[in-house]
């Protein structure tokens, strides 16, 4: 009943696309819980480890309302594009993106974290705007940093099964995941099948990990 | 060259820096036992810290007004701070040509003139991870010297674990008024590094100046940055 090279496909094109559609909130957001000294910082990032840690199928609840046909991010979306998020790949993409927003903020954040101060601010004294600092300072200092948060992100992405369930349903072809895919062909008593899913899985999180891990435990000289 | 400060306040750890001058140098130098606010002193000047109230002014330049603040990337202040902060992830070449850019220069020193005096052809393309503490120190000043600065502010060139390192210290700080003739502050817990080299000498204590003295040498040394100057010119 599975096309699993569509399944395949569609899965790692949907999650290195979500992956990347938060990349530059998450390191916006990484950069600044790693430099500021608000009070109310610690409040910001509990919000943003929840996904962390509510049951995944709890954060997909509150998407589907937020985003469904009358949610009122839903109907905003529908005003500005006209179409609907939920149990279309957008709502994977949605979905994915939510639940692994988190580790990109959490890596990418130690990244900044380990940026000598001092660099930043000698380059201000040699004339540097705050956007040349940025881009030729802080961030290839923190680029392991980011590039762990971005693959883990990846591998968590592949992984998203509750919250993706509720808000793009499983509809073959079309919001399929491999994980859902997993469930199915289980459900169905295709564990052979499933079985090869679950290696193409097992494979691609293993490489998404042991890299981010390399990159984060090599220091740079 | 002209700094003032005027009621200037910064509170620190132990003590409050509080300093109050006026003084005409080409090149002052700072002394005072480790801990006396002398990098503190040096950061006022660069913009890295913001005093909490006073006036700064460089010539006719406010630095800092109270509240109005000139930020560094305008102040065109070169900054050598002890500790050198070579960008890691930069070749020497991209290292002292980081500040290149800058468009408004106050001073301007030739590329190849500046590579010629400091020595640093040879080192261009080297990663800067296994250059001496001396050869780091070259392109820190390179660094500071290529960006135009109206001054240049150098902490502790002569202290360091390497002995080569005071040497050159020693000469660098010689070639930025016999070659280049760039103001300078330089700080150092030791006074008699600084008796050689400038014509105005501070000493700190506590976050304060102590005492402002003419360097009993200081015809010769005015005389020899000018002489620089009109070379350059």
């Amino acid at each position: 009943m599975f096309d699993q090279w569509q399944v395949i496909r569609f899965t790692l094109l949907v999650c290195l696309g979500s992956s990347l559609v938060i990349l530059p909130f998450g390191m916006a957001l990484a950069w600044w819980l790693a430099k500021t000294t608000v009070r109310w910082k610690s409040i910001v990032e509990t919000i943003v480890t929840l996904p962390l840690v509510l049951p995944p199928v709890a954060t997909g609840l509150i998407l589907l309302n937020l985003f469904g046909r009358r949610g009122p991010l839903g109907a905003a979306f529908r005003a500005v594009f006209g179409a609907d998020v939920v149990f279309t790949w957008r709502a994977v993409l949605l979905a994915t993106a939510v639940m692994s927003f988190p580790l990109l903020v959490r890596t990418a954040r130690l990244g900044f974290e380990a940026v000598n101060p001092r660099l930043e601010q000698i380059a201000e004294t040699l004339g540097a705007s705050f956007w040349r600092v940025m881009f030729t300072v802080t961030i290839p200092l923190a680029a392991r940093g980011i590039l762990a948060g971005f693959l883990l992100s990846f591998a968590r992405a592949i992984g998203e099964f509750g919250a993706t369930i509720l808000v793009a349903g499983n509809i073959p072809g079309k919001t399929t995941t491999l994980s859902l895919a997993i469930y199915s062909l289980v459900q169905l008593g295709k564990d052979q099948d499933a079985y090869m899913l679950v290696l193409i899985a097992a494979l691609l999180a293993f490489g998404a990990i042991f890299l981010s891990e390399a990159l984060v435990q090599k220091k740079a000289p | 060259m002209r700094i003032r400060f005027e009621n200037v306040q910064l509170p620190l750890a132990h003590f409050s820096l509080k300093i109050d001058f006026d003084i005409e140098a080409h090149s002052i130098g700072v002394h005072g036992k480790s801990g006396a606010g002398k990098t503190s002193f040096l950061e006022l000047i660069a913009g890295v810290r913001r005093a909490a109230t006073g006036t700064i002014q460089l010539d006719d330049r406010l630095l800092q007004n109270n509240g109005d603040f000139l930020p560094p990337r305008h102040r065109a202040i070169g900054y050598v701070p002890q500790d050198l902060a070579i960008f890691p992830h930069l070749n020497v070449r991209r290292n002292i040509s980081y500040g290149n850019t800058r468009p408004e220069k106050k001073s301007s020193v030739s590329r190849h003139q500046v590579i010629e005096t400091l020595d640093l052809g040879k080192l261009l393309d080297r990663r800067v991870h296994d250059l001496s503490g001396g050869e780091k120190q070259r392109v820190a000043l390179a660094r500071a010297i290529l960006s135009g600065p109206a001054l240049i502010l150098l902490d502790e060139p002569f202290a360091a674990l390497d002995p080569q390192m005071r040497e050159t210290g020693l000469r660098l700080v010689g070639t930025l008024r016999t070659q280049f003739a760039i103001p300078f502050v330089c700080v150092s817990h030791a006074h008699q590094d600084l008796t050689s080299s400038c014509e105005v000498l501070i000493e700190f204590s506590q976050g304060q100046v102590v005492g402002v003295h003419r360097n009993a040498d200081s015809a010769d040394i005015a005389d020899s940055a000018n002489n620089a100057g009109n070379a350059g010119n």
